[in-house]
């Protein structure tokens, strides 16, 4: 019922047919279809059909080998009229979905056709190709026999007005034929990743243009609509029996394109403001519509978006938009900025929910159409291509940041790099949500959505030094429509909300969408993370492979920031692996010697199968990696060692023979919270220990860390399992790995041993330790052998050796049996560590 | 007073107000108040009301801004994919002025343009045009707009007050052609509260102009002659079936006055109800303009007579000291 609302969306009709034409890479010796997702080279709109000698912009000039398409109404008087196709180098028209003529049907480079139409506007499509030579594509009509074919004139054509059609310089892929790779192998996926099972709920009267996605804690998804009611719809139900149910709760809302469930209500980002919604009466429909904040410069302009609502740090952040007009920016320079309205358009904005003061956090940015707290808790936005953006991006959101995107047409400040290119057209092309995956292989990287590429694509992200850069993954497709919002359910599954609009902003034509993911806990064989170090490219699959079936091909470019729309790769070059010098360990981590590998690039890998029974091994075969700089090099040797050390796997033990111990404080006062099984901690109660005492173990726990921004990284969610009370492994929130870690950060024996390598989650999610220890030996009071220890973090062997002493400030050794102790440390956090799944295998303490 | 109000409102139900044409679906009522960018205003408030009666309130100034009878050309991305925003279409019964004031008795400057049905046409030849005083005074978000042809080399507009020069910016050119005609528009932030607005061209190429105006939002409270700012804090809506609203906001005064002002239909046409603690000393000022039908305006302040305060006919103003109540009606 809501096409009802879409059947006001018509767009506005002006004089012109819309032209689009498509950079071929290859020869064409024959009309070939534009490949998926392949936004064109040129767009405009011109009087009539009458093209010669190729297409001249600022930034093209498009003479052989290129594809176009001329498309929009034409005004047939009704009757037979008969029509004539001129297309060197081939052409074809389509007119009300029938095809009139081909010039692949006849000898030459013209066609003739027929159509008997009713008088009126009819769609058409005219389809031309150029290879080589002379080029001209021309459409001619006659309405008797007996009169010659002319050009049809202007006063026949008609098109959408207002379009905004996104562009990209550069060639483009094109179909010849049936496809010779893989989906996911230089070609878009097929489906939705293995990990996730795709269902569909809302029903077919539901059909939302999803603006926001928030659950609300009764477990209601709450859908904000961009569409012309500007609705919110609250849907329950969501998993039956039976179908979902939906009501309205506010309409009117201009424009909302983020939604939150803040302090009790839900909270609307609206164009230019805001917006807390309440139902005063109880009827179960917004009456109150509280501005929370509003009031930041702008102006009427339709680009001037206000996107995403992300409560961070205490305060909301939103983001804007800049003004267009026909695509791109919209400058007015002068002594007062460059935009219509100082010191608004293109920035981040705080806003303290409280007093609703706005607070310009940043700035630089085009569309950012989607931000959220991802790896470290830090806050990041993607951005889409445009002038200034040759490319879109993912940034990390700094505190006066400034962006790609200039302050004026001839601006030239110094700008942050992109933590990822999305290079356009491949991985990429109209970026919005992202979203941190919580849990499971992948935890910690994140999902991004596409609106115009479509699907998901997955972003691992690291820190090098004090900066974070990213490599990009394809990941899902196959959804409904091109995604603009993601929210995680209380099912566990990943709800995608889907956007779309005139012009090319739109995936497959589709303009709304609602499914969800339900995670299936299928792994795929894939590249799961891929890193730039200073020795190479670290490479780790989801599991082993066998590296010999496949070619390892590798390509860099750079990107140049110009006030055009978009921009070409530049310094593009093929990079040759060095097989021989590179380290493949156990098949699932390789470290790739990559000579001429350089800063300041993407780099393009692809793990090309070698023989027909090599491809569909991998789900996707290709990452595209920032390298903004060379993290830490890798020592082979290193790598294999890590490899051979995490090839080990701890034995399992029947956990009906565990202890799952009781506690109480070390001091005697009191005792940690404990819910749902889990133990939280509790300073002002202090460490606790076991009840019993013990010597030889195996101890297996799970522990989360808080996210946390302390400036001190010891008080970063900092705790400790402390064996015996004196052998500490430490807990904190370290970055997830593989950053290198240090012999006080997690998964180290504290101070005496940083763990190998780094195969930690991160912050704020539950990883594992499992710790074989084997005691001091004594003689009296002599001790006659060091304790040992193994120690596996989330099932990685990383430490395996003795420690000879009592580690940091832990009571001194002694002979006997002692309790296990957690450490309650000081911490900056907000929130405290947790632990959860505590058991332990010692002689005398089977059950 | 208000109790006697709300009983006339109540029967005030047939018809009730309807969705507009499109947007309807089966999930719930629209709520009648919508938010969009509308007659070149980025963040107005429309309230839908019975017999095609709407009003559009402007939260930048704690106004209605206009009531008309008729429809919305509903214009925009979400609307009909347009690069517009939306207007009113149908009769005008109430308008707060749009155009900043300019000085009797002065013309535009034309210096090598010729102008024609409205167009101005500079030629190859460096041209200027200089317009008349504008009073800026009282008016907030003011803007420069216009259209413009031909993709060569930009208009360069410039503001003159006291001080001289006191800001200029250059209009850019998009578009498909060099005849399409191409919207522009630009926050004016004079130093003086009397300027002239200039617009040159350079030598070497042709250009038209057209739609050129200074517009803004014309702030109606004051207090001791200075215009007082607003803050916009939100609305209620009071009657989802008869289309009536309260309407929140704050007059930045010292001390700050949080204002309730309700909108409701009524059989003659509409009615404010303005709340608030206004000081009776030194009052808070209300402009009263319209540029629309007469409007009679209500008073329940004791101290002003009752039940006619005022009629106000097309094109006129008056100031108005603020009393806790005030309501005003279309007069039939």
């Amino acid at each position: 019922m809501i096409l009802a609302a879409l059947a006001l969306m018509q767009p506005a009709a002006v004089p012109g047919v819309s032209v689009m034409v498509w950079d071929s890479e290859a020869a064409l010796a024959k009309m070939p279809q534009v490949g998926e997702s392949q936004s064109p080279n040129v767009f405009f709109v011109a009087e009539q059909i009458d093209f010669k000698d190729g297409f001249k912009t600022d930034a093209e000039n498009l003479q052989d080998t290129f594809v176009g398409e001329a498309t929009g109404w034409i005004d047939l008087p009704g009757g037979v009229v008969d029509f004539q196709v001129e297309a060197d180098d081939g052409g074809s028209l389509t007119i009300a979905g029938q095809e009139v003529c081909h010039t692949e049907d006849t000898e030459g480079f013209t066609a003739r056709g027929t159509v008997d139409l009713p008088a009126g506007k009819h769609p058409f499509v005219f389809r031309f190709y150029e290879d080589g030579g002379g080029f001209h594509a021309r459409l001619k009509w006659r309405r008797s026999s007996s009169d010659e074919y002319m050009l049809v004139p202007p006063s026949a054509f008609s098109t959408s007005g207002g379009l905004t059609f996104v562009v990209s310089p550069g060639p483009k892929r094109m179909i010849l034929g049936a496809p010779r790779t893989d989906a996911g192998d230089l070609r878009p996926l097929e489906g939705v990743h293995p990990s996730f099972a795709l269902e569909n709920f809302r029903g077919p009267a539901f059909e939302p243009m999803v603006g926001g996605l928030c659950f609300m804690p009764d477990g209601r998804l709450a859908v904000a609509t961009w569409d012309p009611t500007g609705s919110v719809y609250l849907v329950d139900n969501l998993n039956g029996p039976g179908s979902v149910k939906i009501s309205r709760f506010a309409s009117g809302l201009g424009e909302p394109l983020g939604i939150q469930w803040v302090d009790g209500a839900l909270v609307v980002t609206q164009k230019q403001e805001v917006t807390r919604l309440t139902d005063e009466n109880g009827d179960g429909v917004a009456d109150g519509y509280e501005a929370v904040a509003e009031g930041w410069a702008a102006s009427w302009n339709y680009h001037e978006f206000s996107f995403n609502l992300v409560p961070w740090r205490g305060a909301w952040f939103i983001a804007t938009s800049v003004p267009l007009k026909s695509g791109d920016t919209n400058y007015t320079p002068g002594s007062a900025g460059a935009y219509a309205v100082p010191n608004g358009p293109g920035s981040i904005f705080r806003i303290d929910p409280k007093t609703g003061a706005i607070e310009k956090w940043a700035d630089g940015m085009r569309t950012p159409n989607g931000m959220a707290a991802l790896v470290d808790g830090e806050l990041f936005v993607s951005d889409n291509q445009g002038d200034w953006l040759p490319s879109s991006v993912i940034y990390h959101v700094k505190k006066g940041g400034a962006y790609l995107h200039q302050l004026t047409a001839d601006g030239d400040r110094p700008t942050e790099k992109p933590v990822a290119w999305l290079p356009q057209n491949e991985i990429g092309n109209s970026p919005s949500e992202p979203i941190l995956i919580p849990e499971g292989p992948y935890a910690g990287q994140a999902l991004v959505g596409d609106v115009t590429h479509g699907g998901l694509k997955r972003l691992h992200i690291y820190r090098v030094g004090e900066d974070y850069q990213g490599t990009v993954f394809r990941h899902t497709q196959g959804l409904e429509a091109g995604i603009n919002r993601l929210v995680w359910g209380p099912d566990g599954s990943l709800y995608t909300g889907g956007v779309g609009s005139n012009g090319n902003w739109n995936h497959l034509g589709r303009t709304f969408g609602l499914q969800r993911l339900r995670p299936t806990g299928v792994v795929p064989t894939e590249i799961l993370r891929a890193e730039a170090r200073a020795n190479g490219v670290l490479l780790e699959m989801t599991r082993s492979i066998d590296f010999s079936r496949f070619e390892i091909v590798a390509e860099q470019w750079r990107y140049e920031p110009t006030v055009r729309y978009g921009g070409p790769k530049i310094d593009q070059e093929k990079l040759t692996v060095d097989m021989a010098a590179s380290t493949f360990s156990g098949g699932q981590r390789a470290l790739l010697v990559i000579p001429g590998l350089k800063t300041d690039r993407v780099l393009h890998l692809r793990l090309k199968p070698k023989t027909e029974a090599d491809r569909g091994i991998l789900w996707s075969t290709e990452a595209w990696l920032t390298v903004n700089a060379l993290g830490p090099a890798v020592a082979p040797a290193g790598a294999r060692g890590l490899s051979e050390m995490s090839a080990q796997r701890p034995r399992a033990l029947p956990a009906s023979q565990a202890w799952e111990p009781t506690w109480k404080a070390l001091n005697g006062q009191g005792m940690w919270p404990q819910r749902d099984g889990m133990l939280t901690v509790d300073r002002a109660v202090g460490d606790i220990v076991t009840t019993r005492a013990f010597e030889d173990c195996t101890i297996e726990l799970e522990w989360k860390a808080p996210r946390s921004w302390a400036e001190n990284p010891q008080m970063r969610g900092n705790s400790g399992v402390k064996i015996m009370g004196r052998y500490e492994v430490q807990v904190l929130a370290s970055r997830r790995g593989p950053e290198p870690v240090r012999s006080d950060d997690a998964g180290s024996v504290y101070l005496h041993s940083a763990a190998a390598f780094n195969p930690g989650f991160g912050p704020g999610v539950w990883q594992k330790y499992r710790i074989e220890f084997t005691a001091p030996r004594w003689q009296g009071r002599e001790k006659t052998q060091n304790a040992r220890m193994r120690l596996f973090w989330n099932d990685q062997l990383v430490f395996s050796g003795p420690v000879p002493d009592k580690t940091g400030a832990s009571s001194a050794e002694a002979p006997g049996p002692a309790p296990l102790l957690l450490q309650a440390h000081a911490t900056e956090s907000e929130g405290e560590v947790q632990f959860r799944n505590v058991r332990i295998w010692a002689p005398g303490l089977n059950p | 007073m208000l109790l006697a109000l709300l009983a006339v409102v109540g029967a005030v139900q047939d018809p009730p107000t309807a969705p507009p044409a499109g947007f309807a679906d089966r999930f719930g009522p629209l709520a009648p108040v919508h938010r969009l960018a509308f007659e070149d205003r980025g963040r107005m408030v429309l309230i839908r009301m019975p017999n095609k009666l709407w009003a559009a309130f402007n939260p930048a100034t704690g106004a209605v801004q206009k009531v008309w009878r008729g429809e919305v050309e509903w214009k925009g991305k979400v609307f009909d994919f347009s690069q517009d925003n939306s207007a009113a279409k149908g009769q005008t019964l109430f308008q707060l002025p749009d155009l900043l004031p300019m000085a009797q008795g002065q013309s535009w400057r034309a210096e090598e343009v010729e102008v024609k049905d409205g167009v101005y046409s500079f030629g190859d030849a460096a041209g200027a045009l200089t317009s008349p005083e504008i009073d800026g005074s009282g008016w907030t978000n003011v803007f420069a707009a216009y259209e413009e042809t031909s993709r060569k080399g930009p208009f360069r507009f410039s503001v003159h007050g006291q001080t001289g020069e006191e800001q200029w910016f250059a209009t850019t050119m998009h578009g498909s052609s060099e005849t399409a005609w191409q919207w522009g528009m630009k926050m004016l932030e004079p130093k003086s509260s009397v300027f002239r607005l200039k617009v040159e061209k350079a030598a070497g190429f042709s250009k038209q102009l057209r739609r050129l105006r200074v517009y803004g939002d014309r702030q109606v409270y004051s207090q001791d002659g200075k215009a007082l700012a607003v803050r916009w804090r939100g609305f209620r809506v009071l009657d989802a079936v008869a289309g009536a609203a309260e309407l929140r906001y704050d007059i930045l005064a010292e001390p700050t006055i949080p204002v309730r002002h309700t909108l409701r239909p009524t059989e003659n046409g509409w009615q404010e109800l303005v709340e608030g603690p206004f000081p009776a000393s030194p009052p808070v000022m209300r402009l009263m303009q319209t540029s629309g039908p007469s409007v009679k305006y209500r008073s329940t302040h004791p101290d002003l007579p009752d039940p006619v305060a005022a009629i106000l006919n097309p094109g006129t103003s008056a100031l108005q000291p603020m009393p806790r109540r005030i309501t005003w009606e279309e007069v039939k």
